[in-house]
């Protein structure tokens, strides 16, 4: 038996970057994937690149709770149920906060927070309802760590998804749902363009212990092991994957450098 | 599998968490270095690491001794060629209350516990900061981030191995080593069965997790052997929870909330 044998996963954002590719590897390793995205024509070709026996595709604006009901129905009908979720929608808005208009505001925290809820409560009630154990994985980040500044309500969205992770994992401990979450670093996607600048992508890989930025397969490797049994006691934790980065506060001091 | 091939130091694997961790290692593809200091017992984990069809060798060592962990990586590195990564588990306990915690009951936790992990990491980390790869697992504990009242020096250590391995995890991750930290929760072992003894106690024990329930050697180790794993390679200078949510229980024990979603009750009154 594969590790995802029989096991059916729901992914937001999954139309591309971290998303995208822990849908991909859920499948090759033995799993169906619903993708949930708001981009219709790239969701649609991940999943044709995974293969319709495998992956089905729906169109998900997860501040809809309708929405994410929806894509809860779509894996039961066509998979006969959801073991996993990824939460992975977001959208950038980043600005200083002096300046950022409140639609911006808004936009971060109903797509990033509120979605995150919502879907993970459609996902959730159905869990719960039908005594089916699971696991959810919400994408936080390490702004969700540290202040990251200049990126408007990203930071504060970031930290708030840890906090709704570990508080839906104290409550739904007792029905065998784990929930977790998952902190990358700077992490080469669609929605870090700006890393395509080769002067950014050498300073950011320079200010990593590791020395490079990190990659979907990076952060869907950490993903996929909180969704497997492997990690079966894991509940309420929040995984850095980030190459050391949250840890270098102090190298930056002048005289220190490692390496 | 995903230790094919590596060579694995695990100090504290003569039982517990660093017996289950051994084996798993091995199911998954490495040869294993057992390093303890009951040789009894360590010889015992060796033929579990042979069953699986591993290599073992076993390494009889005090861990708080620096002439000690050279020896342990010598003796690795005689018997398998090189080393890709090492787990710290060893550790004594010496609970006392803070008043009454004797200078050797200080010096026996923070020696074996917190030295011994910089000591074994240092000598088996050179080697592998020689071919530019490995990696460094150590096993603190959630009383590494919660204050264990009771425990001497026991929080204390276990919170120095979570800031050792960060510190292992920014120096040494630009040149192939990772470090990155492990916190178990309630995990009945050999060295923990006494606080188990009492079917009371044990049931208290199991209560206060959100999942209802300790955990098991092996859940640690499989977190261990991810990390220890090239599907962790760009995590470093992280810890990495195993406790059922039970670092993060805190609120629950307000009166009148309840976690655990059967006995979830909230009165607005």
């Amino acid at each position: 038996m594969a590790r995802f044998t029989d096991k059916v996963c729901i992914v937001t954002g999954g139309a591309s970057g971290i998303g995208a590719k822990t849908a991909e590897m859920f499948v090759e390793q033995g799993g169906k994937v619903v993708v949930g995205d708001v981009n219709d024509t790239l969701g649609t070709e991940v999943c044709e690149r995974i293969g319709a026996d495998n992956a089905a595709y729906v169109h998900l604006d997860v501040t809809n709770p309708d929405a994410c009901q929806a894509a809860v129905e779509l894996a039961v009908e066509k998979f006969g149920g959801i073991d996993c979720v990824l939460n992975s929608a977001v959208k950038m808005a980043p600005g200083l906060l002096k300046d950022l208009p409140l639609e911006n505001w808004n936009l971060m925290v109903n797509v990033g927070l509120t979605g995150t809820f919502l879907m993970s409560q459609a996902a959730g009630r159905w869990m719960i309802d039908n005594g089916r154990p699971g696991s959810i994985v919400t994408l936080s980040s390490i702004g969700g760590r540290q202040p990251y500044g200049m990126s408007g309500a990203y930071s504060t969205v970031k930290a708030a998804l840890i906090m709704l992770a570990r508080h839906l994992a104290i409550e739904w401990a007792g029905n065998g749902i784990r929930v977790n979450a998952v902190c990358p670093g700077h992490t080469e996607t669609p929605l870090t363009a700006y890393l395509q600048d080769p002067e950014i992508k050498k300073g950011r890989s320079e200010v990593t212990p590791l020395q490079r930025v990190g990659q979907p397969v990076d952060i869907a490797n950490g993903i996929l092991f909180l969704f497997s049994d492997e990690a079966d006691y894991i509940t309420a934790a929040a995984l850095d994957i980030d190459g050391g980065l949250s840890m270098t506060v102090m190298n930056h001091l002048p005289g220190r450098k490692w390496s | 599998m995903m230790l094919e091939g590596k060579k694995i130091i695990v100090t504290g694997a003569a039982s517990g968490i660093g017996r289950a961790t051994a084996v798993l290692a091995a199911r998954e593809g490495a040869d294993v270095a057992v390093a303890d200091i009951d040789r009894a017992r360590a010889e015992e984990t060796a033929g579990l690491v042979q069953a699986e069809g591993r290599e073992a060798i076993v390494i009889e060592m005090d861990t708080s001794k620096a002439a000690d962990a050279q020896r342990m990586a010598d003796e690795a590195t005689a018997a398998f060629g090189t080393i890709d990564g090492i787990v710290c588990g060893a550790i004594k306990l010496q609970p006392a209350k803070l008043e009454e915690l004797t200078e050797e009951g200080w010096d026996r936790v923070i020696d074996v516990g917190l030295k011994g992990y910089f000591l074994c990491a240092q000598a088996a980390g050179r080697v592998m900061l020689e071919k530019g790869s490995g990696s460094i697992v150590f096993l603190s504990s959630v009383g590494g981030v919660q204050a264990y009242n009771g425990a001497g020096a026991y929080s204390v250590a276990k919170a120095g191995n979570v800031m050792l391995g960060n510190l292992f995890g920014v120096e040494w991750g630009g040149r192939g080593v990772r470090a990155n930290t492990v916190l178990p929760g309630q995990v009945p072992t050999p060295m923990t069965a006494a606080m188990f003894d009492d079917p009371e106690i044990a049931a208290g024990r199991a209560a206060v997790v959100p999942m209802g329930r300790v955990g098991k050697p092996e859940e640690i180790a499989e977190a261990c052997v991810f990390l220890l794993s090239d599907r962790a390679s760009y995590v470093n200078a992280a810890t990495l929870k195993v406790d059922g949510g039970q670092a993060e229980s805190k609120m629950m024990h307000t009166p009148g909330r309840n976690w655990g979603g059967k006995k979830m009750e909230y009165s607005a009154a």
